[in-house]
């Protein structure tokens, strides 16, 4: 899965992309939650952050079950403009 | 209607501006046009002075969000045409970030669209501004 961080998150994780396997997060199915769980384990600075998470290009349910080829977005609030 | 590309590297330029208003003149059944810029503010935070905005986005993402908004907007107003660009990279203070320009027979139409357009813009395009002071730290910008 391809994981891409954006804005102010670029410095909590320390870059804005990263491929995972699925295995790394869980071995049953991951859903939105549990990556979030696990990139929240990793990244201790993401615990603070407000962030919205899309699914290519969609915001998701928590429960949806990831795939090896989506790509997976966390997206703090936006400022353009 | 194709999807016509919105960002673009760095500033909008004032002739950039000129130019876009100068190819609306052949098209007469024009009565009313509309104009937002978004200028970069030398915002003073903490005693440090802003110098510049560096924008990123995620592109792909955007540039689909742009073309819904811009459906949208003809699906709801009167519209003859409508252009929306907006800067990536940096950005400095004074210099033009963000324009939206909208034509319509009447003004009431262009008016409204162009409002409606920019407050969209601003709630759902994913783009992060990086305000960068003169002492160049930074902090991540956020939209009121």
């Amino acid at each position: 899965m391809k994981l891409l961080y954006f804005g102010k998150l670029t410095e909590a994780v320390g870059g804005s992309e990263q491929h995972l396997n699925l295995g790394e997060i869980s071995n049953d199915k991951p859903t939105v939650k549990d990556l979030d769980d696990y990139l929240k384990g990793r990244y201790n600075q993401l615990n603070n952050q407000e962030y919205r998470i899309t699914v290519n290009q969609k915001f998701v349910d928590f429960d949806y079950a990831i795939k090896e080829e989506d790509e997976v977005a966390l997206l703090p609030p936006f400022s353009g403009g | 209607m194709g999807k016509k590309k919105v960002l673009q590297e760095g500033p909008i330029t004032p002739e950039q501006i000129a130019k876009s208003i100068g190819h609306h003149q052949v098209k007469t059944n024009i009565g009313a046009h509309d104009i937002f810029l978004g200028q970069v503010r030398a915002d003073e935070i903490n005693g440090n002075i802003v110098k510049a905005i560096e924008y990123t986005a995620y592109e792909e993402m955007a540039e689909n969000v742009f073309h819904e908004i811009r459906e949208a907007a003809f699906e709801r107003f009167d519209l003859t045409c409508m252009h929306i660009y907006h800067s990536l990279g940096t950005v400095k203070t004074g210099e033009i970030c963000l324009f939206v320009f909208t034509s319509s027979a009447h003004r009431k139409e262009a008016m409204d669209a162009c409002r409606y357009l920019v407050e969209e813009i601003k709630e759902k395009a994913p783009v992060y501004g990086k305000e960068i002071f003169e002492n160049d730290s930074h902090q991540w910008k956020v939209n009121n």
